[in-house]
């Protein structure tokens, strides 16, 4: 039974700053993920958690008992190490059996737990080989069983990068693996896992703390994240976006009746969006898109405000031709590029407005239909539901860039 | 867009001959000893140098005792005159050399422990200067050193004698066992100890069982060479002996009272020892290990107490200032510069011989560094790079014979190989002292090349040759420079181990004077105010050495 | 006419350590002119030894390699003219940007207007112009691999050879880049070999793949034909995610089809049996992919005006959970027999469905690939 909270942390590195500011609680039995890009200060803040970092500022409660100046000994939680620092010079039944005799605990019960757990892990029989001899999957086996070993009290388990050392294969086969165990009735532990790749964090995680920089951007759960991203950075680390600048027009009339929901809607959005308005934007003279607005920021927008209507390749739709009269939110374009993906189709979609080309990317679910006759250099419409649009205010060109060259 | 074809331009090579065409002068030159055979030829007389120049002469004792087998059995156990005199002096020579060495070794290695990990782990001002005075006694002659410890520990009434000798050892193997402790203390990664520390270990217990453990290769090495540096020291031993011997003082003293025979059997007897401790060593190592299984957590907690770790740091601060630090320097303050200028320029003129010496000092160390150099590049090139198999861990291995054994052992084989009673090459004076010497340093030249090429990438080299270097242009315009560290490193720790150096020059100087010599002749002729001024000069050389070294690192 | 393939290896094998370790097993592939393939494996399969064979980083123990239909037996990597990129950039950090460019150029000997004009014209392509006279320090790793990306074009070779060049980039950087990356290699219309063990790169970006493992290939074609067409468990579960379920053939049809009755019990499908390859009571498996599956609540009422679902056939299943991951969504499911499964549609499906629901399963009989049970499922499944 763990709820631990973090408390204003703030950690530089000599002029480096590391941890900016940063307030998070993680429940009990909640698998949380801290995702963001190499060197944005992750592994610095699970390393304040687990006391191996002092933070310049703030406070570490775990229960709502100030641990900040406790040292890691006291703490009793696992760390599963990036690389999982396994002690090169012991076995790996030492490995695993280390805790448990820095505690002094029994060593026959730990011996039954330690060869239960190689048992699990298929690794019986390896008691007495040493790291150096073992491949990447099963260091990272023993590196999970030894910081179980850890646990007593505090059930919390934190992984920093686990799978990033193995085979893009074999991590998403152990992704599944991992919340399994992380959700087994036997440990019900709480998780704290890091790690850059988007996909890893959305197939496994209750909640999602987004960081970049040092800062803390944004805590959710998957849907949140996923469909109301706070800024541009975490609209575009989850997928591959498009986007456009406009100025929102909200008492521009249509042709068409912009309150009425569109087919292509979704229902997990309805489900956040509890209030929101559609948003005619202006992206140029001639063109106007319409995205749905939460309220708040719906009201906060002017004419005077350029914006930002940020949709995601995947949520973009494409049909042959170039006739756009029936669709909304539509624009034609020719097909420069496809590409066969697998799970999906990926075109990059040349669209001329006012003589400017911009390249679009959608991607939509293969089929064989779509094979067949969605080829390079075809003419073709591209449309997208105006639920699905996100807008930001526009955060001005150079952030723009920075954040689309990921700096 | 058009996919348009940027490089349509492009023209590729038809064939070998036109690319080569228009090449500037120094790469065809590259390309040309780029062929195979000319690797062949350097990696041949490279062997060649090393069997010839560094193990033969070391190796040579052996053949030379059993050519001598009864001139030895009649001199050594029974002499007309002395009966077995001289077998008892080797005997008790042996134990003294034996057990100062080990002695000054442990407590160096106590004191290095707190040390190393101060040095590694702590930051703190002065940091820096303080492993720089830790570092230069190894730049420093050890015949300046003994004079130093000979005065210091004069306040207090020691007398030459074991105990004075002890102290003198102590001070000059120190260095080399730090230095290695935090060699392998810089290596090894604090994330195990993180690990350790997240599993609930206390600092003691971690020490004891995560960074010990990682550290015993170090420990092993660093002991390892001061107790061979303790076994061969010459220069500050004849000062601090009195009436006690050692091996090294014992072999100069029969070579120069011409006991050839005694002498090369004593050698012998060194270098085996020697060779067989190398052996061993290189073997144990891996066997040897450390109690981890078992853990008493409520001594261990106690002992990781801040506390403690703090008197354990001030004390180990102190052992090193009062036993290493001051009897280092110590001499600098009796340094009496109103009589320097009568002694070095009055009558007897001693500047000419100091001045002569420094030259000569120069010179070898210079031609060594060179030598060294031009061998010590392909051999290293040779160790790290050439599947050879077994014979690269053969090779490795007895790189390492001549800074195993004494000195003056070492001196006294390669008289005895290129001198007059072996193939006659030389005979004793400049040249058989640069040999000496270029056989000596090798390994010294040679480590640190081994260190950085095997710490090299050599996907850069891959890279290099993927856009069209040959490889001679490879090493020349990307080994090279990155590379360029570890020469000068070896460069410098040649330089000053030459410079140093006493045993072995005093076995086969002949009339030639070296500083470090000339500083023991003048202690021996109770010329103290001179030889003070000659360690000062010596110290110098030695301290712009380090700083040197220090800003390249 | 017969075009000669750009590059052909015949019977390539490759040892180390005396013969000990086979690395390389006796492969023969022919790449065409133009085209981006891909070395596809997990670890250790050999793809980076076969590449660097090509590259000239090794030589074969057995077998030749022919570029433009000439042996290139004893031409040392020098002398080959291709450009290499690496997985750790290997940038020459002791030489500015520009000196880095112009390396190859310069090894080459071409004059100095050419060296010039060339490196300025590659280093502005891959945008780092700017930079020339930096040293490489100043660059994080996509810097880098940009700038090693353009030494390695900048030498002009019609032949690119890549070791998993974007392997050392965070994730989403390599999603970004990997498709610049192709761009820029079909607009100088480049014959590039790449390796990878990431199979969703490889899917994303090759124009065919080469799927090996344990030193052998197991089938090269495009990312279509591998994907559709999977030979082997291995290459269906390697490239896409499959459910493989047990059963075995309980009746011979006719028109080249079968009778699958999956295992204890399980439901009865109809799957295609070309050449009449499988016997009466043969043991086989059953590859369904993830996204192959339709999945409808217990109450759909299959309209037959909107669309002609005579072609799926249907079974049921539990629904244990389901995920939402962005792009898709997973539903984790179980059939009557206990064997689990997976079904992932767009992240933006609508359903209503709640864990423990018997949902309705459907599938076209096109879709269902079939293979031959192995004596060890669990090896042909596992990623190594």
């Amino acid at each position: 039974m763990v709820n631990i909270t973090l408390k204003n942390i703030s950690k530089s590195f000599k002029e480096q700053v590391a941890l900016k500011n940063i307030s998070l609680e993680i429940k009990d039995k909640e698998y949380f993920i801290i995702l963001g890009p190499t060197g944005s200060g992750k592994t610095t803040l699970v390393k304040v958690i687990a006391g191996l970092v002092k933070p310049d500022s703030g406070e570490v409660l775990f229960d709502n008992k100030d641990m900040t100046n406790k040292p890691p000994l006291e703490r009793n939680l696992g760390f599963m190490f990036e690389n999982y620092a396994l002690f090169p010079h012991m076995t790996i039944y030492n490995n695993i059996a280390y805790s448990a005799r820095v505690h002094a605990r029994d060593p026959e019960i730990t011996h039954n737990i330690v060869e239960q757990m190689l048992l699990m892990t298929l690794l019986t029989g390896r008691n007495d080989a040493l790291p150096e001899e073992m491949s990447g999957g099963m260091k990272q086996r023993v590196a999970l069983c030894r910081a179980l070993m850890n646990l007593e009290q505090t059930k919390l388990l934190i992984l920093d990068e686990p799978l990033k050392a193995l085979d893009a294969g074999l991590r998403m086969s152990l992704r599944r693996d991992l919340l399994q165990m992380a959700k087994s009735k036997l440990l019900e532990l709480s998780v704290i896992h890091i790690t850059n790749e988007e996909n890893e964090a959305m197939m496994v995680a209750d909640r999602i703390a987004v960081i970049n920089h040092g800062k803390l951007i944004q805590v959710g759960t998957p849907y949140e994240i996923y469909y109301q991203p706070k800024t541009l950075f975490v609209a575009n680390f989850m997928s591959e976006i498009n986007y456009f600048e406009g100025i929102g027009r909200k008492n521009k009339e249509l042709s068409w009746d912009i309150h009425k929901k569109s087919n292509q809607g979704d229902i997990f959005f309805e489900k956040i969006h509890k209030e929101s308005i559609p948003l005619p934007i202006e992206i140029e003279e001639n063109i106007t898109f319409v995205s749905c607005v939460q309220k708040e920021l719906y009201n906060s927008i002017t004419e005077k405000d350029k914006i930002l209507l940020v949709i995601r390749a995947n949520h973009m739709k494409i049909r042959l031709g170039n006739r756009i009269d029936e669709k909304h939110n539509a624009i034609t374009g020719k097909i420069s590029r496809r590409k066969f993906m697998g799970v999906f189709y990926r075109f990059e979609v040349i669209i001329n407005f006012n003589d400017k080309e911009k390249v679009i990317i959608v991607t939509i679910p293969a089929t064989s239909e779509i094979h067949d006759t969605f080829l390079e250099d075809l003419n073709v419409t591209i449309y997208f539901p105006k639920e699905l649009g996100i807008v930001f205010m526009h955060p001005g060109k150079d952030e723009i860039d920075k954040v689309l060259r990921l700096e | 867009m058009k996919k348009q074809k940027l490089f349509s331009e492009q023209h590729r090579f038809k064939n070998k001959s036109e690319s080569s065409k228009n090449l500037p002068i120094s790469l065809k030159i590259d390309r040309f000893f780029s062929k195979p055979i000319y690797r062949k030829g350097l990696d041949t007389s490279t062997i060649i140098f090393f069997l010839l120049v560094i193990v033969g002469p070391v190796l040579y004792i052996f053949f030379s005792i059993f050519l001598n087998i009864p001139s030895i059995n009649e001199d050594v156990f029974n002499d007309e005159l002395i009966g077995d005199l001289q077998w008892t002096i080797i005997l008790k020579s042996l134990f003294n050399s034996f057990s100062i060495a080990g002695l000054a070794v442990c407590i160096g290695i106590l004191l290095a422990f707190p040390i190393s990990i101060i040095l590694t782990r702590y930051n703190f001002r002065g940091k820096k200067i303080l492993d720089s005075l830790i570092d230069l006694p190894l730049a420093v002659p050890t015949g300046s050193l003994g004079i130093s410890v000979l005065l210091f520990w004069g306040i207090f009434d020691i007398s030459p004698g074991y105990n004075l000798l002890l102290f003198g050892h102590i001070v000059f193997t120190f260095p080399y066992i730090v230095r290695n402790m935090k060699i392998v203390l810089e290596k090894a990664d604090t994330l195990y100890d993180d690990a350790a520390r997240t599993l609930g270990a206390p600092g003691f217990t971690i020490f004891r069982t995560i960074t010990l453990p990682l550290m015993k290769e170090g420990i092993i090495a660093g002991a390892i060479l001061g107790f061979t540096r303790s076994l061969g020291e010459t220069g500050a031993s004849i000062i601090l002996s009195g009436l006690i011997d050692t091996v090294p003082i014992v072999i100069v003293g029969f070579r120069k009272q011409l006991a050839i025979p005694a002498a090369s059997f004593l050698a012998g007897i060194m270098i085996t020892i020697s060779i067989l401790l190398l052996f061993s060593v290189k073997f144990f190592t891996r066997k040897v290990g450390f109690p981890i299984k078992k853990v008493w957590p409520k001594i261990e907690k106690k002992l990781s107490n801040l506390n403690l770790r703090r008197i354990r740091n001030y004390l180990a601060i102190f052992g090193v200032v009062i036993l290493i630090l001051i009897p280092s320097f110590y001499m600098l303050s009796q340094l009496q510069l109103f009589k320097i200028g009568e002694d070095m320029f009055g009558k007897d003129n001693k500047w000419a011989f100091l001045y002569v010496a420094i030259m000569n000092s120069i010179q070898i160390a210079g031609l060594a560094v060179l030598i060294t150099l031009i061998f010590g590049i392909p051999f290293a090139f040779i160790i790290t790079r050439r599947k050879w198999g077994r014979a690269i861990t053969f090779l490795d291995t007895i790189l390492d014979i001549p800074v195993a054994i004494p000195s003056a052992a070492l001196g006294f084989s390669i008289f005895m190989f290129w001198g007059p009673q072996g193939i006659g090459f030389f005979s004793p004076g400049f040249f058989m002292i640069l040999f000496v010497h270029i056989t000596f340093t090798f390994p010294y030249m040679v480590r640190p090349i081994i260190g950085v090429l095997e710490r090299t990438n050599r996907g850069v080299e891959e890279a290099a040759r993927t856009l069209g270097a040959s490889s001679f242009t490879v090493f020349r315009k990307i080994t090279l420079p990155n590379i360029k560290q570890g020469i000068i490193a070896g460069g410098i720790m040649v330089f000053t181990r030459s410079l140093g150096e006493t045993g072995a020059t005093i076995v086969v100087m002949g009339g030639i004077r070296t500083i470090p010599v000339l500083i023991v002749d003048w202690v021996e002729a109770s010329a103290m105010s001179s030889a003070i001024f000659a360690s000062f000069i010596a110290v110098i050389i030695g301290a712009f050495l380090i700083i040197i070294l220090r800003i390249i690192k | 006419m017969i075009s000669i393939p750009t590059i052909d290896l015949k019977n390539i094998t490759k040892t180390f350590e005396e013969g000990y370790v086979l690395a390389v097993d006796d492969i023969s592939l022919k790449i065409d002119d133009g085209d981006y393939v891909f070395l596809l494996g997990p670890s250790g399969c050999g793809k980076t030894t076969t590449l660097r064979i090509i590259a000239g980083l090794e030589t074969p123990t057995h077998g030749e390699v022919f570029i433009d239909g000439k042996n290139i037996k004893g031409i040392p990597p020098e002398d080959r003219d291709m450009g290499f990129i690496f997985q750790h950039f290997e940038i020459f950090e002791h030489m500015t940007v520009w000196k880095n460019v112009t390396f190859g150029l310069e090894m080459r000997g071409y004059n100095e207007d050419y060296i010039l004009e060339k490196a300025e014209k590659t280093l502005k392509l891959v945008g780092l112009l700017e930079y020339a006279d930096n040293y490489p320090s100043i660059f994080g790793d996509p810097g880098l691999q940009k700038l090693g990306i353009a030494r390695a074009i900048a030498i002009g070779a019609k032949i690119l050879i890549m070791d998993e060049p974007l392997g050392s980039l965070d994730p989403k950087v390599s999603k970004v880049f990997r498709h610049e990356f192709r761009n820029l290699i079909k607009d100088l219309g480049l014959t590039a070999i790449q390796v990878t063990h990431n199979q969703e790169q490889a899917m994303a970006v090759a124009d065919k793949i080469i799927v090996m493992r344990a030193g052998k290939i197991l089938q090269m074609g495009t990312p279509y034909d591998l994907y559709e067409d999977p030979e082997s468990i291995f290459v269906a579960n390697f490239l896409g995610e499959t459910n493989f379920l047990q059963g075995f053939v309980l009746k011979l049809l006719e028109n080249e089809e079968m009778k699958v009755w999956l295992r204890l019990g399980g439901p009865q499908i109809i799957c295609n049996n070309l050449n009449k390859k499988f016997k009466l009571d043969n043991n086989v498996i059953i590859g369904l992919r993830f996204e192959d599956l339709y999945i409808f609540p217990k109450d759909y009422p299959f309209d037959s005006s909107f669309y002609d679902w005579s072609n799926l056939q249907f079974f049921q299943a539990k629904l244990d959970s389901s995920r939402f991951i962005g792009a898709t969504k997973r539903f984790y499911l179980s059939l009557d027999n206990g064997d689990k499964f997976l079904v992932v549609k767009p992240g933006n499906f609508e359903e209503n469905f709640i864990q423990g629901d018997n949902l309705i399963i459907g599938i076209h009989k096109d879709d269902i690939h079939i293979f031959e049970a192995p004596k060890d499922l669990l090896h042909e499944i596992s990623l190594t």
